[in-house]
C-alpha cells in the first residue's frame, strides 16, 4: 500500500503543478492549447514538454472548475482555434498558486542546502 | 437534453484537437518542413487522439447514467471496428455463439418437456405413480398390463386413491361434421382417468365411470388443439357428433391446453376403455395392452405403495399376472425413454461446458490482443471499473446477436423436429434457463479478460513486446487450449462411434431398403370382416404386381428396420409344457403375404418361402429367422420342425424354411413369421419396390377405389426413411456429437494459433538473430511449436479419457451397436484427426516467422 500511495501523490504533485503553469501562461493573454504547450516549453527552455494527453484533461478540468473560460476566435494568421483565458477565480487561484508555489521552493531549497 | 449537450461537446473537442494540429503543421511548415513530412511529425507529437479525447473526457464530470450511455457507445463503436477490420471472424464468432445458445435452448426445451415439466395439466402430479413390470430376455420394462391385472390392482390397492388405466392406439381417423377426416392419435381410458389425474375440463366435463361402460352412449373427450382447430373453440362443439374409425361419438369435454395424455405422445382424442373394440380380443388372450397410471392416498409414500403392490401382484390371478416384477414410479418417463431424455441432458450440460469454454477463450484472445491498449489506458489514469465495464460491454454487443439467432434456431429445431413428439413450446423455466446462459457466458468471456487485464503491472505490460513477459497473462488462455482440445476429442470419438453404429446397422439390416416404399391399410377401421379383408389382400397383391412401376410387392404386418414391427410373440417348443405365460421365449412376430422376403430382399436360407397353397385348412407353416432357430436349439435342423406361437395345441406350426437375420427395430432380432393367409391381420403395410412411387399409390388408391370404396390408404412411408427414423438416437447423438466436436475443435485450432502467434511475435527478434546465425528453421520452428504441441498433447489424452467415460455413459439400448465404446480405431481416428488440425494451427505462425526476412526484423525493433 505505501508504495502505491506514494505513486498517487507523484501523480497529484504533477497535475497540481501543471494546473499552476497553465494558469500562469494565461495571465499574459487568451491562449490556444498548442499555444500554452509551446509557451510552457519555450519559458522552460525546452525542459518541460507537456504532453497533449496531459493537457486537453487539465484544461477542461480547469475549465470545469471555472478558474479558465474557453472560446472559439480566429487568429492573427487566420486558423480556427479554441482560446482560453483567465476568469477573476482564476486570477486569484493564481495568486495562490504563487505564493503557495514560493513556499514550497523555500522549504525544500532549505531542506537541501548542504550544512 | 443531456445527450445533445454531450454531442456537441464531443464534435467541440474533436474541433480543438483539429485546430491544435492545423495549427502544429502550420509552424512546422513555416520552420521549412515539407507539408507532409509537418503533417506526419505533427501527429506524431500530438499522439493518440483517441487516447487524448478520452481522458479529456472523462474531465467533464458527467452523470452516471450519461457514463454508461457513453460507455455502451464505445462499445458499439469499436466493435464495428473490429467488425470492419476482420468481418469473417465476427461472423463466425456470432454464429458459434447463436449455434451453441441455440443447442442449448434446444435441450434444455426436452428435459423440461420430459422431466422438469411433470405430466402438464394434471395437479398434485407428487402423488402420481406409473406402473412398469420387467420383460423376460429385454433390458428394458413395459408399461403395458391385462385388463384383469388392472382390475385386481384397482380393487385391492388400499394405498391407491384411484388407479386408471388407459391405452393408445396405432393410428385412427377423426372425421367431424363439416366431413373433413384427418389422421387423429387416440386414446382409450379408464372412466376414472380424469379423475384420478385430477384434470380440469377446458369446456364440458370429463368421464364419469358411467361412461365406461358397454350400454352408455358413446361419448368422447377432445384435445384443446382438436377444438381450435376443427370446431373454432366454439362452445357448440360439447354435444356434437364426431366419428373415429367411423364410429360416431358424441363430443362431451375438451382437455385443458397443456393436458397432452399419459403416454409418450400427444393424444387428440379420449374414448371410454369400454368403446375400445381391441378390450374384447385382449381380455380373451389376456394381452398386456393397458398403461396404469394411479394415485397415492395423502400421506402414503411411494415404498409402502410398493409394498402393496408386491403383496397384490403375488395373489394375481394366473395368466393374468405380469411377466416379471412390477415396480411403481412417481416419474413420467421410464425405460428407454427415461434413458434417452437422460442422454439429452448429459449432452445440454456438455453442450452448455463446451460453450462457456469457447466464449471464454474467445474474450481472452480478444482481450489478450488489447492488452497494450488496456495497459496504456491505466498508465494514463483511466479508472479500472471503467476498463472492466468497456470490456463487458464489449462482450455483451456480441452477445446480443447470437441471442435472437440462437433462439430462431431453436424454435426451428423445435418445430421441424419431426422425432421427438413433446411438448417442447417454451414456457418460463426455457425463458429463464437461457437468460442465465447468456448472462454466464457473457460474464466469463467478458470479466474473466478484464479482470486479468487489470491485474497487470503497468511497466511490464508496456514493456512486454521487447521483453516478452505477457506470458504470464496467457495462462489462463493456455489452459484452456487442452480443455478444448479434449472436449473436441471427446465428442469427435464419440460422434465417430454413432457413425460407426450408424455404418453397422445399414450394412448389417439385412435387406435392401432403397426403392423400397410402404402404405398402410387398415381393414379394422373400415368395418371389414376377415374374409372381406382377405379377399381384398388376395386380388391386391397381383394388381400391384401388375403395374409397370413396381418392381415387387406384397403384404406385411411390419416392416423390418422401421419400427412398425413392434409385435411380440412367445414360442413354446414341442415337449415343452403349453402353460400360458411361460414360453421358450419371446420374439418379434412378422406376418406376410407370399413374395414379402423376396420384395424386401431377405434370403431364404434353407427350406422355402411361403406359397399360394399355404392358406387357411391347410397344414400351419411357419418361417424362422437363422438367429432364432439357433435361439430355440435347432441350429441347422429346424425345416420340418414344429413350434407353438400360443399355449394350445392349435397354435401348433410346421417350421417351413429358415431366412436370414434382418433389423427388426434397430439390430438384428430374431424374427418368427406366419403367413397372413393362415393368421389373419387386419391392419397390414403394403409393401413395394419402386422407382416412381408416387405414381404407384396413385394406382393403387384407384385399385382400391375399385375393390372396396371403403379402404384408404392411411399413410405411406418411405422404408429408407423409415429405418433412419428408427435410428433416430444414434442418428441424432452423431449429427450433436460431431459439429459441436468440430466447432470445438475450430476453436481450440484458432486458440493455439494465437498463443503460437503470440510467442512467435513476441520473440521476433530473438528469432530474427538466431535464423541470422545460421540456425535451421526446423529447429527455430520446433522450439516454437513445442508447447502448444504439449498442450495438444495433455489434452489429446485427456481427451480419449474424457470420451471412454463418456461414451460409456451411454446407455446400451438405444446406443452403439456392432461397436465398442472402447473401440481404439475410433479413438485413434479422432485424435490423428484433432492432431494434425492442431499442429497446422501452429505450424503456420512458426513457418512464417521462420520464413521472414531477419533484417527487417531486427530493424523493426
Amino acid at each position: 500500500m505505501p508504495a502505491r500511495d506514494a505513486y498517487k501523490n507523484r501523480i497529484e504533485l504533477l497535475q497540481g503543478t501543471l494546473d499552476m503553469l497553465i494558469l500562469q501562461t494565461l495571465q499574459w493573454g487568451p491562449q490556444h492549447g498548442h499555444g500554452i504547450g509551446q509557451a510552457i516549453r519555450a519559458k522552460s527552455a525546452e525542459l518541460l514538454q507537456i504532453e497533449t494527453g496531459s493537457l486537453y484533461p487539465a484544461l477542461h478540468r480547469l475549465e470545469g472548475k471555472g478558474w479558465i473560460s474557453a472560446a472559439w476566435k480566429t487568429s492573427e494568421k487566420n486558423q480556427k482555434a479554441k482560446y482560453y483565458r483567465l476568469t477573476p477565480a482564476g486570477k486569484r487561484q493564481l495568486t495562490q498558486e504563487q505564493s503557495r508555489w514560493r513556499l514550497m521552493v523555500r522549504a525544500i531549497a532549505r531542506v537541501m542546502k548542504p550544512v | 437534453m443531456t445527450f445533445f449537450r454531450r454531442q456537441r461537446t464531443d464534435a467541440d473537442l474533436e474541433a480543438e484537437i483539429q485546430a491544435h494540429l492545423a495549427i502544429a503543421i502550420e509552424e512546422r511548415v513555416e520552420r521549412g518542413e515539407s507539408r507532409a513530412e509537418a503533417s506526419a511529425n505533427a501527429r506524431r507529437e500530438f499522439g493518440n487522439v483517441a487516447l487524448v479525447q478520452e481522458v479529456t473526457r472523462s474531465m467533464w464530470g458527467w452523470s452516471r447514467l450519461e457514463r454508461i450511455v457513453d460507455g455502451a457507445r464505445h462499445a458499439v463503436r469499436y466493435n464495428l471496428a473490429t467488425f470492419r477490420r476482420e468481418p469473417v471472424s465476427c461472423v463466425v464468432m456470432v454464429l458459434t455463439l447463436a449455434l451453441i445458445l441455440g443447442g442449448n435452448i434446444t435441450m434444455f426445451s426436452s428435459t423440461n418437456a420430459a422431466i422438469l415439466r411433470n405430466r402438464p395439466g394434471a395437479r398434485h402430479t407428487e402423488r402420481l405413480v406409473d406402473f412398469v413390470h420387467a420383460v423376460p430376455d429385454r433390458m428394458s420394462e413395459a408399461g403395458e398390463f391385462s385388463q384383469r391385472a388392472y382390475l385386481d390392482y384397482r380393487e385391492r390397492l388400499t394405498t391407491l386413491a384411484g388407479l386408471a388405466a388407459y391405452s393408445t392406439f396405432d393410428r385412427t381417423t377423426l372425421r367431424t361434421s363439416d366431413g373433413a377426416v384427418d389422421a387423429a392419435r387416440t386414446a382409450s381410458v379408464s372412466g376414472n382417468y380424469f379423475a384420478v389425474l385430477e384434470v380440469t375440463p377446458a369446456a364440458g366435463r370429463f368421464f364419469t365411470l358411467d361412461d365406461d361402460r358397454k350400454t352408455a352412449e358413446p361419448t368422447a373427450v377432445i384435445a384443446y388443439r382438436i377444438w381450435q382447430e376443427r370446431f373454432a373453440g366454439a362452445p357448440s362443439a360439447i354435444g356434437s357428433s364426431i366419428m373415429v374409425n367411423g364410429r360416431p361419438f358424441t363430443v362431451i369435454g375438451v382437455a385443458p391446453k397443456d393436458f397432452l395424455g399419459t403416454s409418450v405422445w400427444r393424444d387428440d382424442i379420449w374414448i371410454p376403455l369400454a368403446r375400445d373394440e381391441k378390450a374384447e380380443v385382449y381380455r380373451v388372450a389376456a394381452s398386456d395392452w393397458l398403461g396404469l397410471v394411479g394415485r397415492l392416498k395423502p400421506g402414503v409414500s411411494v415404498e409402502t405403495a410398493q409394498a402393496s403392490v408386491d403383496v397384490v401382484t403375488q395373489n394375481l390371478e394366473r395368466g393374468s399376472e405380469p411377466t416379471g416384477n412390477v415396480r411403481i414410479l412417481n416419474r413420467w418417463y421410464q425405460g428407454t425413454e427415461e434413458s434417452t431424455i437422460a442422454g439429452l441432458t448429459a449432452l445440454s450440460v456438455v453442450g452448455l461446458l463446451m460453450a462457456c469454454v469457447n466464449v471464454a477463450s474467445i474474450g481472452l484472445s480478444r482481450a489478450l490482443t488489447r492488452s497494450r491498449e488496456i495497459v496504456v489506458r491505466l498508465a494514463l489514469g483511466a479508472p479500472r471499473r471503467a476498463i472492466v465495464g468497456q470490456l463487458l460491454a464489449e462482450t455483451l454487443v456480441f452477445f446480443l446477436p447470437a441471442v435472437p439467432i440462437g433462439a430462431v434456431l431453436a424454435t426451428w429445431f423445435v418445430t421441424e423436429n419431426p422425432y421427438i413428439d413433446l411438448d417442447l413450446r417454451p414456457d418460463w423455466r426455457v425463458l429463464v434457463f437461457t437468460l442465465a446462459v447468456v448472462f454466464v457466458a457473457a460474464i466469463v468471456a467478458g470479466l474473466t479478460p478484464a479482470l486479468q487485464a487489470i491485474s497487470t503491472k503497468l511497466t511490464g505490460g508496456l514493456n512486454e513486446s521487447s521483453s516478452g513477459s505477457g506470458r504470464k497473462r496467457q495462462r489462463l488462455h493456455h489452459a484452456l487450449i487442452p480443455v478444448q482440445v479434449a472436449a473436441s476429442v471427446a465428442l469427435l470419438a464419440v460422434g465417430g462411434l454413432y457413425y460407426r453404429t450408424l455404418h453397422h446397422l445399414a450394412s448389417n439390416q439385412g435387406f435392401d431398403a432403397t426403392g423400397l416404399h410402404a402404405a398402410m391399410l387398415d381393414f379394422g377401421i373400415s368395418g371389414l370382416k376377415s374374409e372381406e379383408g382377405r379377399l381384398l389382400t388376395r386380388q391386391l397383391v397381383p394388381l400391384m404386381n401388375a403395374l409397370p412401376d413396381v418392381e415387387s410387392a406384397s403384404l406385411a404386418l411390419g416392416i423390418p428396420g422401421t419400427g412398425t414391427l413392434y409385435r411380440r410373440t412367445g414360442l413354446w417348443k414341442p415337449g415343452q409344457a403349453l402353460v400360458a405365460g411361460k414360453p421358450a421365449m419371446y420374439a418379434p412376430l412378422n406376418i406376410v403375404a407370399p413374395g414379402f422376403l423376396e420384395t424386401m430382399g431377405i434370403e431364404v436360407v434353407r427350406g422355402r418361402d411361403f406359397s399360394d397353397a399355404d392358406r387357411e385348412g391347410t397344414r400351419q407353416v411357419a418361417l424362422v429367422s437363422q438367429g432364432l432357430a439357433r435361439q430355440l436349439g435347432f441350429a441347422d435342423t429346424a425345416v420340418g420342425r414344429t413350434i407353438y406361437s400360443c399355449a394350445e395345441a392349435k397354435c401348433a406350426a410346421e417350421i417351413v424354411g429358415v431366412v436370414a437375420d434382418s433389423a427388426a427395430l434397430v439390430r438384428t432380432e430374431p424374427v418368427f413369421y406366419r403367413p397372413l393367409e393362415q393368421q389373419y391381420s387386419s391392419d397390414v403395410y403394403l409393401v413395394f419396390r419402386s422407382t416412381n412411387p408416387g405414381a404407384v399409390i396413385s394406382s393403387t388408391r384407384q385399385a382400391l377405389k375399385l375393390l372396396n370404396p371403403n379402404v384408404p390408404i392411411l399413410e405411406t412411408l418411405s422404408v429408407a426413411d423409415g429405418v433412419r427414423d428408427a435410428v433416430f438416437y444414434q442418428y441424432i447423438g452423431f449429427w450433436s456429437m460431431a459439429p459441436l466436436g468440430l466447432v470445438t475443435l475450430v476453436m481450440a485450432a484458432l486458440g493455439i494459433y494465437g498463443v503460437a502467434s503470440y510467442a512467435v511475435s513476441s520473440r521476433m527478434g530473438e528469432i530474427g538473430i538466431r535464423t541470422a546465425l545460421g540456425a535451421r528453421p526446423g529447429r527455430v520452428i520446433g522450439g516454437l511449436i513445442s508447447h502448444p504441441l504439449l498442450m495438444a498433447a495433455i489434452g489429446l489424452a485427456a481427451g480419449c479419457a474424457c470420451g471412454l467415460l463418456f461414451a460409456r455413459s451411454i446407455p446400451a439400448e438405444p446406443g452403439f451397436y456392432g461397436v465398442s465404446y472402447f473401440d481404439p480405431a475410433t479413438y485413434a481416428c479422432a485424435s490423428l484427426v484433432v492432431l494434425a488440425i492442431v499442429f497446422l494451427a501452429g505450424f503456420v505462425p512458426a513457418r512464417r516467422a521462420v520464413a521472414s526476412d531477419p533484417m527487417l526484423v531486427l530493424r523493426h525493433e
